[in-house]
């Protein structure tokens, strides 16, 4: 596996012409995504959605893409991408204080949390915000229930009640899509 | 222990001795637990999967559109849900039908490009045998400019391809029209790729787009092809803004290397001149005459395939019953559809083989009317791929 450094020197010399072919992103991106876990974490650490912090990795990775050049240290890339990502995360917030929070109907376009569980994913989405946050903050952001109450500046038992009620929660609310889904399948045989 | 304190010791830590020996004592905590222990699986493995994806975005969102663009496109999403929905339809259709062999917005957006009237668009090519220029389509013909100012005007129907010299003023006839036609068929041909894959949403050419990794690897043999091929959709069109394809090329000291071919600049339905595929300009020298074997094979190809794309279709909106002739495809593939380019007089230039059910994916479901000394036919099998066979070999296909 080639070391970040060499990455980058490959991915400044396709963007400077110097060597290789195109614009380098597939070498940026290689480099990237070797971070990724980590800048979702600290993102999700921040924003607590993971759909803003899909809005923020894609400001941060093309903030770090256009500014690789100014990078002295190539050995610290990592650091560097993290710090980008965290005037990013700044930014972001600011912003939702200013917009009042992400409207329900563009969440529920959201291609950022797709993935291959989407009727758990859409079970989350459902549930309020107090417990949805845990929720993503415990298994999005892979944080511990220490690290959430950090995060939220709430004591360690308040995290913890809330996750057992929000999985509770869950819990209840699959069941009834399940049930429901069974039911609609009866209706069509009985048809049939 | 507690039933309410197993259970959040349960979703804050999983199972200790602790919360086992209560569950082990209580039935409700049993079953509750042992739900809930299969949801904390299924929250962590969508939580890691969605952690380590790939970041995934262009550098090409520069500075003047800087604004998160995930939100435009969700908003334009929210105003294109109706095209979202026929999407939807369409890749369930295809599902059903034939397997996860497409990507539906890339099916959409193929046939939305063989629908169109025109088609302009931009080839940029690193190096090798395909050369760039721009590409004017106009229904089966087809021109490429060079960047000197000559072009290369491929006519199926006269059955010509040739290179007009503006230097020279003189009309000659090309070996080939630089790939272009064999470029806008991998074009045409996304749509059936074994796999596509979104990575998310991208600004393209100050567009809202959706790009999409399709695997073509075995779509086409030989230079082009034998990868994945990259595609930026506009969201509100599903239209293709940019598409990479994968080829291999030769540098000039003779080593072979990957690059992409790039087509980018896409215009459809321009009202285009008829003397843009004119091949025979007066003035000019007399155009030798010359088949153009190759292009037409690559229509019939094309053509084909549609078919079975057609059929495919006839299928979703018919209950899962297949077409028993094939006129009655007319409405997915149109008149010119169904006739083959090698035999433009005839009103249907293929064989139609109505599938059976369950469907067979290797069976053949269309054939081209070949003539009494022909060696090889373009076949289509129900999986919707298209090959070149013997006749040999499409006889023992056909039990004959």
């Amino acid at each position: 596996m080639r070391e970040d450094a060499e990455l980058i020197r490959a991915c400044l010399a396709c963007r400077d012409g110097r060597g290789g072919s195109g614009d380098g992103w597939d070498e940026f991106r290689e480099l990237a995504d070797r971070h990724a876990e980590g800048l979702r974490r600290l993102l999700m650490g921040r924003l607590r959605d993971p759909w803003r912090v899909d809005e923020a990795v894609q400001e941060t990775v093309v903030r770090a893409y256009e500014g690789l050049s100014g990078l002295r240290d190539r050995e610290r890339f990592g650091s560097w991408l993290m710090g980008i990502a965290a005037h990013v995360a700044s930014e972001q917030a600011r912003e939702a204080g200013r917009s009042g929070g992400i409207d329900q109907g563009e969440r529920a376009q959201s291609a950022g949390v797709r993935g291959p569980d989407e009727s758990l994913r859409r079970a989350v989405e459902g549930l309020p915000e107090v417990y949805r946050e845990v929720l993503w903050l415990r298994y999005w952001g892979g944080l511990s229930c220490e690290e959430i109450a950090g995060t939220l500046g709430s004591p360690v038992g308040t995290v913890t009640k809330r996750l057992s009620r929000a999985i509770a929660m869950l819990r209840e609310s699959m069941a009834g899509e399940e049930t429901a889904g069974k039911e609609a399948g009866d209706g069509v045989r009985s048809v049939s | 222990m507690e039933c309410d304190r197993c259970r959040e010791v349960h979703a804050a830590e999983g199972w200790t001795a602790e919360t086992a020996e209560h569950a082990a004592s209580c039935v409700g905590c049993r079953e509750v637990l042992a739900i809930e222990a299969s949801l904390i699986d299924r929250l962590e493995r969508a939580g890691r999967a969605w952690r380590r994806g790939s970041v995934g975005a262009s550098p090409r969102r520069r500075a003047a559109g800087r604004r998160a663009v995930a939100g435009v496109v969700r908003r334009r999403l929210a105003r294109a849900g109706a095209v979202a929905a026929v999407l939807a339809v369409v890749g369930v259709a295809s599902v059903l039908v034939l397997g996860p062999t497409s990507g539906p917005a890339l099916a959409v957006m193929a046939r939305q490009v063989r629908e169109a009237g025109t088609v302009r668009f931009v080839i940029e090519v690193p190096a090798g045998p395909l050369q760039s220029g721009t590409v004017w389509v106009s229904g089966r013909r087809l021109r490429l400019d060079l960047p000197n100012g000559d072009a290369i005007i491929a006519d199926p129907e006269a059955r010509r391809t040739a290179l007009v010299s503006m230097s020279s003023r003189t009309v000659s006839a090309a070996e080939s029209d630089g790939g272009s036609s064999r470029l806008y068929s991998v074009l045409l041909s996304l749509g059936e790729a074994r796999r596509v894959e979104s990575e998310g949403f991208v600004e393209q050419e100050g567009r809202a787009a959706e790009l999409f990794r399709a695997d073509i690897s075995d779509t086409f043999d030989g230079m082009v092809g034998g990868g994945v091929a990259r595609v930026w959709l506009d969201v509100s069109t599903r239209l293709p803004l940019r598409v990479e394809i994968p080829a291999r090329m030769r540098g000039e000291d003779g080593s072979e290397r990957d690059a992409a071919v790039v087509l980018r600049d896409f215009a459809f339905d321009l009202e285009l001149p008829e003397a843009l595929f004119e091949t025979n300009p007066p003035g000019f020298s007399e155009l030798m005459p010359r088949a153009t074997t190759p292009v037409v094979g690559m229509e019939i190809g094309k053509r084909i395939r549609n078919l079975a794309m057609g059929v495919q279709m006839f299928m979703h909106d018919h209950e899962g019953a297949a077409p028993d002739r094939l006129e009655q495809l007319t409405p997915y593939v149109g008149v010119e559809g169904i006739r083959s380019p090698a035999r433009p007089s005839e009103a249907i230039g293929f064989e139609y083989v109505k599938p059976t059910l369950p469907l067979q994916p290797e069976a053949v479901l269309a054939y081209e009317r070949f003539a009494e000394g022909a060696e090889h036919v373009w076949v289509v099998l129900v999986d919707g791929s298209a090959h070149v066979i013997t006749r040999e070999e499409l006889g023992r296909r056909l039990g004959r």
